[in-house]
């Protein structure tokens, strides 16, 4: 492992040496630093444990026509609240060395990939979840014919500072028919298919059923995955499945039976109008690199909430998080249509209406389920609203182990007046209503901009129902030319944040906060 | 020891180089599924916008909408057009093409499925807009969305229009 880590060192090093003479090199890159600086609360529960906290990550790379470089340095030494114990330190993760010659790539160093959907391979980064599951190792990408995609690739996987010992390998195949068929190519129709093949390999350890009994767990994990997909005019539809062979895990209470995962997409799109349909069937589709690990680290695969990601904060409130281990059934229908503006229904200015409903459920239970309506319009040259209605069903105790079934219906409006030709007022108000957990909740939010550098907001979110406690921020945010700074102070409740069906527990905090952007 | 001669080698590099960020050579599919190569991608000469955005992001979409509104009067003054890169993962990538059609975009639009192009241009925070000038360089970049920041996008772009 050093001795991969001084090659990448030093080929990065020649890289650089060679790109400053030669001067065709390009360079980009960029730094995000977020930052708090805690206090105690204790009405809300907020501990102050350090005097400051940060999670800092600056990354570089450097492309030129036959090879491209990467690194990142991570600063997580105080890290912000919430993240698992081992995610704590620094250091350079993320180190890669990629050449590319007519149409192969291969990358040497640190990689994150994705077979279709990913729902046996995904390597990915995800900083608000700490998520980084990156395979160090080797990939080769290849187009040796027109229409023709071959991937290839073997690595450890990283967990915060280290890389677990088991080897992930896998493979992946999609032919584009398409580029073969002229006929098809001139009408603009896409028919695509591909498969995956993916192996784990982790060592025999001493996992007992009973003082006796020691369980014999395969070495190996194969699963593989097979896809199709068809895009003509208006339609597109796309049906994938995987299979996954015997792999005990804590995550499945170290059962035998084999996984399965199929999805089946369905859209319409034309002149305005949407329409979309998808329903998935998954079960034991945990699949790690590190069979008795638990939390958020060492996924190879990843498969996403079936739901729609709400960004309103009361609509947000309750996020569903997807049930890999066991299994679930999850549908999604959503309608929409752009009513064009000078027509009936459309007034002068248009109106958009979107119908979502998103099902999840397993064995007789719901999960989750939410129908939403969504009403967008501009009554005048200077005022857009958005109407948004909202009845949802969370299943708290299969998500987060406790709390029975919330249901609430959630009403938000969502105003954006336009005071002259750079300034902006945008206002919310959201309510949500239940008779369950903590009871109601109210939000406000004023945001006032002055285009195109600064940004004011002040919001409140304030429990009606049981708690009376107030959960305000104010912010102040400038950007400029590839700058973005952000300068705070308020509450964090405390919660699941989520991102794609992965949710993290975040304690409550109250601060001030500073958050730093920056890419060049 | 490995840190310190990576810290240094990218402290030279940041002092050293007077380099630009340009189109890099990554393979992204449109939402018709067609296969398109990056660095092949041109406006006749013309600068063009490129956006980076999510099914999911408020700001995202408030920003396209207010550029869709004037997006004819653009073309015709300028001949600018919009690449809106969507960063979608898994299913959720189904559901770009219904969205454009809804919100009536008529930018053209790509899918980053694995973030490989976010990831070149150092993109964190979405929405990220760049302005690629005549000669493929990148001419001016945004973090963020406020409203009315698509003033200033115009602008820029007539400004490269005049040089």
């Amino acid at each position: 492992m050093k001795r991969t880590l001084c090659y990448i060192v030093i080929s990065f090093c020649c890289f650089c040496a060679m790109a400053q003479e030669q001067q065709k090199v390009k360079v980009t890159g960029s730094i995000q630093s977020d930052i708090l600086i805690p206090m105690r609360d204790e009405a809300i529960g907020a501990e102050k444990t350090e005097d400051f906290q940060t999670n800092t990550y600056a990354d570089l790379m450097l492309q030129s026509k036959w090879v491209d470089a990467g690194v990142r340095l991570e600063y997580l030494e105080h890290p912000l609240p919430g993240f698992e114990k081992d995610f704590k330190g620094w250091g350079v993760p993320h180190f890669w060395v990629k050449g590319r010659y007519k149409n192969t790539e291969l990358t040497v160093g640190t990689f994150y990939e994705q077979f279709g959907l990913g729902l046996i391979l995904r390597t990915y980064e995800e900083r608000s979840l700490g998520i980084d599951n990156s395979l160090l190792g080797a990939r080769l990408v290849t187009r040796p014919v027109k229409g023709v995609t071959v991937k290839a690739l073997a690595g450890r996987q990283r967990r915060y500072w280290g890389w677990n010992k088991g080897l992930v390998s896998g493979a992946d195949a999609e032919l584009n028919i398409n580029e073969w068929i002229p006929a098809l190519r001139d009408r603009g129709t896409e028919i695509m298919i591909g498969g995956s093949w993916v192996n784990k390999y982790e060592k025999q350890e001493d996992i007992f059923v009973d003082p006796t009994h020691k369980l014999n767990l395969p070495e190996y994990v194969n699963s593989w995955d097979v896809r199709a997909s068809l895009n003509t005019g208006p339609w597109s539809l796309l049906a994938e499945y995987a299979h996954k062979g015997q792999d005990p895990s804590f995550d499945n209470g170290y059962n035998y039976r084999k996984g399965s995962a199929v999805v089946l997409s369905g859209s319409y799109s034309n002149n305005g109008l949407s329409v979309l349909l998808q329903a998935k069937r998954s079960e034991n589709m945990s699949y790690r690199s590190r069979r008795s690990m638990i939390g958020t680290s060492s996924f190879i695969n990843h498969l996403p909430a079936f739901t729609q990601e709400q960004t309103y904060a009361l609509a947000a409130l309750y996020p569903y998080a997807t049930q890999l281990a066991g299994g679930e059934w999850a549908y999604q229908a959503e309608v929409g249509y752009n009513f064009k503006r000078k027509s009936t229904l459309g007034g002068k200015y248009g109106m958009n209406v979107k119908l979502n409903f998103s099902h999840v459920r397993w064995k007789g239970e719901t999960y989750y389920q939410d129908i939403d309506l969504q009403l967008t319009r501009k009554f005048s040259k200077s005022t857009k609203f958005v109407f948004m209605y909202m009845n949802q069903r969370y299943n708290m105790t299969v998500v987060e182990g406790h709390g029975g079934m919330v249901r609430s219906n959630i009403f938000i409006v969502d105003g954006k007046f336009q005071l002259s030709k750079k300034t902006t007022l945008r206002a919310e108000v959201q309510y949500l209503s239940t008779p369950d957990d903590k009871g109601d909740w109210l939000y406000g939010l004023l945001e006032f901009s002055l285009a195109p550098n600064w940004m004011f907001s002040l919001s409140d979110m304030y429990n009606v129902g049981e708690t009376n406690l107030h959960y305000y921020h104010g912010d102040v945010t400038f950007s400029m030319s590839g700058h973005r700074v952000q300068a705070g102070f308020g509450r964090t409740r405390a919660g699941y944040n989520c991102s794609g069906g992965v949710c993290r527990y975040v304690p409550a905090s109250r601060g001030f906060t500073l958050s730093y952007n920056y890419s060049f | 020891m490995k840190k310190i001669v990576l810290l240094l080698c990218l402290m030279a590099t940041f002092t050293a180089i007077n380099a630009y960020a340009q189109m890099p050579a990554v393979t992204l599919k449109t939402i018709d599924g067609q296969m398109v190569r990056m660095d092949t991608v041109a406006n006749g000469g013309k600068p063009f916008i490129v956006d980076f955005f999510a099914t999911w992001c408020k700001p995202c979409l408030r920003e396209l909408d207010a550029i869709a509104e004037v997006y004819d009067e653009w073309q015709e003054e300028t001949g600018v057009k919009i690449i809106a890169i969507s960063i979608d993962q898994a299913q959720n990538v189904h559901k770009v093409k219904p969205l454009v059609s809804n919100h009536d975009w008529e930018y053209e639009v790509f899918l980053d499925t694995t973030e490989e192009l976010k990831r070149a241009f150092g993109v964190q925070m979405i929405p990220y807009t760049m302005i690629i000038d005549g000669q493929g360089k990148v001419a001016y970049k945004h973090i963020g969305y406020t409203d009315g920041d698509e003033q200033e996008l115009i602008n820029k772009v007539r400004e490269l229009n005049d040089q």
